[in-house]
């Protein structure tokens, strides 16, 4: 049964590959036996991934793209196929806070609204329409969109954000019904507070542990820890799991009915009387 | 107690992968006997856990099967709804495997019977087989993970119709709705102490009593299904296996189902 992780002769496209989430996901993948195409708006950080995926003697291309950009979405893949032939597996995991952030929404400008939608949500479309054709060509193929845990709850410091990405979740579902039967899967990974960057110091150190209070497994998720779901979402492992919203919080979502740590034994809890 | 920040990546066994490897684990799959208990265990074994099992009943037939299923491996026949039946099998089991870090549950008690017809004694035995069943055996593993492991993993498996209503299966539903909230009430009170607690909830299986015919065009239940096929047990061991693994120590209190896109219809 493991030998369906594998990843030998597969070849994935990754969005925002440079860093965090979207790095780890590729050294993972890499590490089943994929070859990777990273891809991300800054040239250096995506070259370091490259490099990293080549030293565990796998394939790896570097392509600068901005993935707002429906022009460069397509030319991405476009110059990967040609490169490589095909391509199995599309990971769009491009994303980020915007500028609407923190901001009261009377004063979203349209284009703190757009820019927002744009990077996290019609990125996520321009894969799927890019990478659709060759895989339908080709007989199947994975895609992995990467939502968040503020696209299922309310948050009021990233209202534009978490539409975004709540727009990525029903995205997916609704694909997911297009494509089954031309053998694709589409599935979307929904992380809650995730650090993106190493712990240096004794100070990051500590105030991640405080914010690990909020989090039911007390402690925050760490970028390595999409590895191996990406991979699982990537192989042939989960042939029979498509439309779905896999979340990797920690709990919160499972939660947040009471602020964290509430005691109910104190008999606080139910309908009363 | 639990790891903090950073969390150092776990290595893994030769030939294996991050999240797939479970050498050195131990597990109980409580209600063994069925086609998917089967495939549960044959995968972590395979994954490189030692497992042990329990039937769902102590019937005769349910005996026989999970002897094959045990196949050498330590087992222990039970009633799951049985709390301290569940007990000393747990305690019986933890002690042959030397310890546990892994239980899973697939409770699957089952009845098709419109709501005035159905009896007192029949809405007990289902509740007991699903809910009870489930609460015991979480109940029972819980103090043999917690504070003993920095990677306890309790996992559920169950039937789409935890999530979504049919007619005339209004017992059934209601206990297996029930797992979702002991599920997530627990990844709550548990995740503190490393011990996470998540369900997979199965689609549509080839094993599905009165599932139709097998040619698709005669089959609007089949034709239902995005995928076009019905789920083997096969579609849920590796999932399984990643959600005991211990790279998955941040998905916790998730219910994630293997459908083939059943459940995400309008």
């Amino acid at each position: 049964m493991l030998e369906r992780l594998s990843m030998a002769g597969k070849n994935v496209i990754i969005t925002g590959a440079g860093r965090g989430l979207g790095k780890q996901m590729a050294l993972a993948l890499a590490d089943a036996g994929a070859d990777i195409v990273c891809a991300a708006r800054t040239p250096e950080q995506i070259e370091e991934t490259a490099t990293e995926i080549r030293e565990r003697g796998r394939r790896a291309l570097a392509i600068p793209t901005d993935v707002a950009s429906s022009d460069a979405v397509d030319l991405l893949v476009q110059t990967a196929i040609e490169e490589w032939g095909r391509i199995d597996v599309m990971i769009a995991n491009a994303g980020g806070g915007g500028k609407a952030s923190l901001k009261d929404v009377t004063e979203i400008s349209n284009e703190d609204w757009y820019d927002t939608v744009d990077i996290n949500f019609s990125s996520v479309f321009f894969c799927s329409r890019a990478i659709i054709p060759h895989f339908r060509e080709q007989g199947g193929g994975v895609i992995i969109n990467v939502a968040s845990g503020t696209g299922m709850r309310g948050d009021p410091r990233l209202i534009v954000y978490g539409s975004s990405k709540a727009g990525v979740v029903t995205f997916t579902m609704s694909v997911a019904n297009q494509v089954a039967r031309d053998n694709i899967r589409i599935n979307c990974i929904v992380p809650g507070f995730v650090l993106q960057k190493t712990l240096e110091s004794e100070d990051e150190i500590s105030a991640t542990r405080s914010r690990g209070r909020f989090i039911p497994t007390q402690r925050v998720g760490e970028a390595w820890e999409l590895g191996p779901l990406a991979l699982y979402l990537a192989s042939d492992a989960s042939s029979y799991l498509t439309g779905e919203a896999f979340v990797i919080d920690g709990g919160g979502l499972a939660g947040g009915f009471a602020p964290s740590g509430w005691d109910v034994t104190a008999g606080v809890g139910g309908l009363g009387s | 107690m639990a790891a903090q920040n950073p969390v150092v990546p776990p290595k893994v066994a030769d030939g294996k992968l991050r999240g797939f490897d479970l050498t050195g684990r131990r597990a109980i799959i409580y209600g063994a006997e069925t086609s998917v208990g089967r495939a549960l265990v044959e995968t972590f074994r395979e994954a490189g856990a030692t497992v042990g099992v329990t039937s769902a009943s102590s019937q005769g037939d349910a005996l026989f099967a999970l002897k094959k299923v045990a196949a050498g491996g330590p087992s222990e026949a039970v009633d799951l709804g049985n709390g301290t039946n569940v007990q000393v099998a747990t305690k019986k089991l933890v002690k042959d495997l030397g310890g546990l870090d892994i239980a899973v549950v697939a409770p699957d008690t089952y009845l098709a019977q419109p709501l005035a017809k159905t009896s007192d004694a029949d809405l007990a035995t289902v509740i007991s087989g699903n809910l009870t069943a489930t609460y015991n055996a979480f109940r029972s593993a819980s103090k043999e993970l917690a504070g003993k492991t920095e990677d306890g993993r309790l996992l559920a498996v169950l039937s789409g119709l935890a999530l979504r209503g049919l007619p005339n299966v209004s017992a059934y539903a209601a206990a297996q709705a029930g797992v979702i909230g002991l599920v997530r009430a627990l990844s709550q009170e548990l995740g503190g102490r490393g011990v996470t607690t998540n369900a997979l909830v199965a689609g549509w299986m080839l094993e599905t009593p009165g599932r139709g015919a097998d040619e698709i065009n005669d089959n609007l239940l089949q034709r239902y299904i995005p995928a076009r096929r019905f789920g083997r047990p096969e579609d849920l061991a590796l999932l399984a296996v990643y959600l005991c693994s211990n790279a998955s120590g941040y998905v916790n209190g998730h219910v994630v189902s293997v459908d083939g896109g059943a459940l995400k219809h309008l």
